[in-house]
C-alpha cells in the first residue's frame, strides 16, 4: 500500500481515539462523583491534617467541588490537558505519575520481548511438527499458561529460588526490588536502570538490574507468552493448510522460506490481534508483578492510591494507562495495514 | 398395556410428547450430535469433570471440611470466623492436608469453603453480565443507526481501559468488599458481550433464512428473539464458559491485592495474601489455594474450548 494512504489511515485513527479519551475520562469523572465520600475529607485524611471546617471548605472551593457537575468535569479536564493531574493523596503533591513511569514500562518491555518471540517460535515450531511431544507440550503450555494467576506464579517463583531451596542451586536470582540494595541506582537520563547503568559505563549496576528483572518479567510474560503461543499456533495451522503454501512447497521454496515467508506473514494477523490485547494485560498484571517483587512503578502506585482512597491519583493513572493501552493497540492495528496488504483501510 | 381409569391424561401426555418429538425430530438429532461430539472430545469431558467437581465441593465443603466456620453477624452481615488452635503453622500432614495457618485454621477446610464462593462469584458476574452485553449487541446490530452509534462508541470506551485496572478502580470507589467486587466485574465485563454479539448479527443478518422470514412477515421482534437470537449464540456460550475461569482468576486477583473479601474469610485471592508474609516458612499457605484458582480456571478454559471446537458450524461436519 501506498505510503500516504497509511498515513491518512493514521490520521484518521487518531482522530477517531479523541471521543474515546474523552469517554474515558467521563467514565473516570462519574466514577468519582459516584462515591459517597466528601474527597477533601479524605484528602485531610491521608495527609495527616485537621479535618477542621475551614481547611474542608478551602478544598472545596480549591477543587470546585461545589460547583455544578459540568463545571466541576470542565474545571478537571482544563487542568488534565494542562498536565496537572492534581494533587495526591498518597504522595508529595502533585500526581507525578511520570516519576514511576520508566519502572514499569522497563518491565513491561521486557516481560513482552521475552513473551513475543517466544511464544511466536513456539508456536510456528507447534504447528509445524503438529501432533508431535513438542507440539503437546506447547499446548499444554498454552492451556496451563492462561490458568496460573499471575500472582500466584509470582509468589510460587519467589518460593523456589529464595534459599530454603539453596540445595537446588536455584537461588541466585534476586527476589525484591530492581537493584542491588549496596549499589546507588544510576543517574536518571531514562530512568530505565538498564539503559542509564549503560550510559553511565556501570557494568556492575548493569548486571544486577538484568538479575533483578529476570524474574519479574518473566512472571509478567508467562501468561502473554501462552496466549501469542496459542493465536499463533492455529493461526499458521489455518494457513499452513491452504493451497499457496502447498504451490510454493511443491515449486521447490526452502522449507524456512515457506514458513516464514509465505505462512508466517499472513498468520501473523491472529498473532498481532492478540498482541494488543497483551499490552493491556501486562499493564494490568504491573499492578501484580510490582506488589510481589517490591518494584516501585505506577501499578504499585495505583494499587496504593485505591487503597487509600486517593482519588486525583486514581483518575490520572486510569488517564495515562488508557492512553498508553490505545496508543499500543493504534501500533498495531498500523503495523497490521502496513503487513497485510487484505486490510482495507476503508471507513469501517 | 391395561389402563386403569385416570391413566387417560397419561395417555395423552404421551400423545403430546411424540408430537413433540416428531416436530422436532431435527433439533433433536442435532442436540444428540452434538452431544455425541462432546463425548467424543476429551478435553473438554475434563474441563467439565473439574467443574463438577469443583461444583460438587462446594456443596460437600461442609461433611468434607476438618474445621467449620462459624458465623457471626456484625452490623447486619454474616460473616466468617474460623477458630484458632495451637496447631500453628503445621506444615501438610493426614491431620492437615493443605497445612494451618498463623492462627492454627485448618486450610484444607477453607480451601474447600473458598470453592462455594468463587464459584458463586463466577456465576453472579457472568450471567448478568452476559444478559446486558448480549442484549446490548442484539439491539445494536439490528437497529443500526444512532442506536448502533451509541452503544458501541461506549462499547469501545470501556473496552480500552485494561479490564484489571477498570475493575481496580471501580471496587476502589464503591469500598472494598466482596459485592463491589462483583459490580465492578459486571461493569468491566459486559462490554465484550456486546462487542461480539453485534458482530455476529451483523452476519447473521444478512442471511437468507431471515430475509424469508421478514418477506413471510415476521414482526422485528419476533424476527431478533426468534430467528437472529439463536443463530448468533454459540460465540456467547463459549465466551461465558471461559469466562467463569477468567472471573473467579480476577475476583480472586482482587481480593489479593486486599480490595474484596476481609482478611480471615475463606477465599482463594484473600489466603494467598495471607500466605505471603510466611512465604518461606509455611509456602502451603499461598500454594493450596492458587492450585485451586488454576484448576477452576482451566476446567473453564478446556470446556470453553471443547464448546467453540464442537459448536463451530466450520467445524461440525
Amino acid at each position: 500500500m501506498s505510503a500516504m494512504k497509511l498515513w491518512e489511515y493514521v490520521v484518521r485513527r487518531l482522530i477517531a481515539l479523541i471521543p474515546v479519551i474523552i469517554g474515558v475520562t467521563v467514565i473516570a469523572f462519574v466514577l468519582w462523583k459516584a462515591i459517597p465520600i466528601d474527597p477533601a475529607v479524605a484528602y485531610l485524611g491521608a495527609k495527616g491534617a485537621q479535618k477542621s471546617p475551614e481547611n474542608i471548605a478551602a478544598l472545596h472551593a480549591a477543587w470546585h467541588l461545589d460547583d455544578p457537575l459540568p463545571a466541576q468535569y470542565l474545571w478537571y479536564m482544563g487542568n488534565l490537558v494542562r498536565g496537572d493531574l492534581g494533587p495526591s493523596f498518597v504522595n508529595k503533591d502533585p500526581v507525578n505519575i511520570a516519576r514511576f513511569l520508566p519502572a514499569t514500562l522497563e518491565l513491561t518491555f521486557y516481560a513482552i520481548l521475552f513473551a513475543l518471540p517466544v511464544g511466536i517460535y513456539l508456536g510456528i515450531l507447534s504447528a509445524m511438527k503438529r501432533n508431535s511431544w513438542v507440539d503437546q507440550l506447547a499446548r499444554v503450555l498454552a492451556i496451563v499458561g492462561v490458568a496460573v494467576p499471575i500472582y500466584w506464579l509470582g509468589i510460587m517463583l519467589k518460593i523456589f529460588f529464595h534459599e530454603n531451596l539453596a540445595v537446588l542451586g536455584l537461588n541466585v536470582l534476586p527476589l525484591d526490588g530492581r537493584l542491588d540494595p549496596t549499589l546507588t541506582p544510576p543517574p536518571t537520563v531514562t530512568g530505565w536502570y538498564t539503559i542509564d547503568s549503560i550510559l553511565a559505563l556501570n557494568l556492575t549496576t548493569f548486571v544486577s538490574a538484568v538479575l533483578h528483572l529476570i524474574l519479574p518479567a518473566f512472571t509478567l510474560g508467562f501468561a502473554q507468552l501462552a496466549l501469542i503461543l496459542r493465536m499463533t499456533r492455529s493461526g499458521m495451522l489455518e494457513v499452513l493448510g491452504q493451497d499457496y503454501v502447498r504451490t510454493a512447497r511443491a515449486k521447490g521454496v526452502p522449507e524456512r522460506e515457506v514458513v516464514f515467508k509465505h505462512a508466517f506473514r499472513n498468520a501473523m494477523n491472529a498473532t498481532l490481534t492478540v498482541s494488543g490485547l497483551t499490552v493491556g494485560t501486562a499493564l494490568a498484571g504491573d499492578v501484580y508483578v510490582e506488589s510481589i517483587y517490591g518494584i516501585f512503578g505506577i501499578g504499585q502506585y495505583f494499587l496504593q492510591s485505591a487503597l487509600a482512597d486517593g482519588f486525583f491519583d486514581i483518575l490520572g493513572y486510569l488517564f495515562i494507562v488508557t492512553i498508553f493501552y490505545v496508543t499500543a493497540n493504534l501500533v498495531i492495528d498500523v503495523l497490521y495495514a502496513a503487513v497485510d496488504p487484505q486490510v482495507r483501510l476503508g471507513g469501517s | 398395556m391395561v389402563l386403569r381409569s385416570g391413566d387417560e391424561s397419561a395417555v395423552a401426555w404421551s400423545r403430546i410428547w411424540e408430537r413433540f418429538l416428531q416436530d422436532h425430530a431435527s433439533r433433536i438429532s442435532e442436540l444428540k450430535y452434538t452431544l455425541f461430539l462432546f463425548r467424543k472430545n476429551r478435553l473438554a469431558m475434563l474441563g467439565l469433570g473439574l467443574i463438577l467437581g469443583l461444583v460438587a465441593i462446594a456443596f460437600l465443603a461442609p461433611e468434607l471440611a476438618l474445621q467449620k466456620p462459624v458465623f457471626v453477624n456484625i452490623g447486619g452481615s454474616l460473616q466468617q470466623r474460623w477458630t484458632p488452635s495451637s496447631d500453628v503453622l503445621v506444615g501438610t500432614s493426614w491431620t492437615h492436608p493443605f497445612g494451618t495457618d498463623n492462627f492454627g485454621v485448618d486450610w484444607y477446610s477453607k480451601v474447600l469453603y473458598g470453592t462455594g464462593v468463587s464459584l458463586q462469584v463466577g456465576v453472579l458476574v457472568v450471567v448478568p453480565a452476559s444478559l446486558i452485553g448480549t442484549l446490548l449487541g442484539l439491539l445494536a446490530g439490528f437497529k443500526g443507526g444512532l442506536i448502533e452509534e451509541i452503544v458501541m462508541r461506549i462499547t469501545d470506551i470501556f473496552l480500552s481501559i485494561p479490564s484489571l485496572i477498570l475493575a481496580i478502580a471501580i471496587t476502589a470507589v464503591l469500598g472494598r468488599s466482596l459485592t463491589h467486587v462483583m459490580y465492578a466485574l459486571i461493569i468491566t465485563w459486559w462490554p465484550w458481550y456486546t462487542r461480539l454479539v453485534r458482530g455476529q448479527v451483523l452476519s447473521v443478518k444478512e442471511r437468507q433464512f431471515v430475509e424469508s422470514a421478514k418477506s413471510v412477515g415476521a414482526s422485528p421482534t419476533r424476527l431478533m428473539l426468534r430467528h437472529i437470537l439463536p443463530n448468533s449464540i454459540s460465540p456467547v456460550i463459549v465466551q461465558a464458559s471461559m469466562d467463569f475461569g477468567y472471573v473467579i482468576l480476577t475476583a480472586a486477583g482482587l481480593g489479593f491485592l486486599g480490595l474484596g473479601s476481609p482478611p480471615g474469610t475463606a477465599e482463594w485471592g484473600v489466603m494467598i495474601a495471607e500466605g505471603i508474609n510466611y512465604l518461606f516458612v509455611a509456602p502451603w499457605m499461598s500454594a493450596f489455594p492458587g492450585l485451586a484458582i488454576v484448576i477452576a480456571v482451566l476446567g473453564f478454559n478446556l470446556l470453553g474450548d471443547g464448546l467453540r471446537d464442537i459448536l463451530d458450524p466450520r467445524l461440525r461436519r
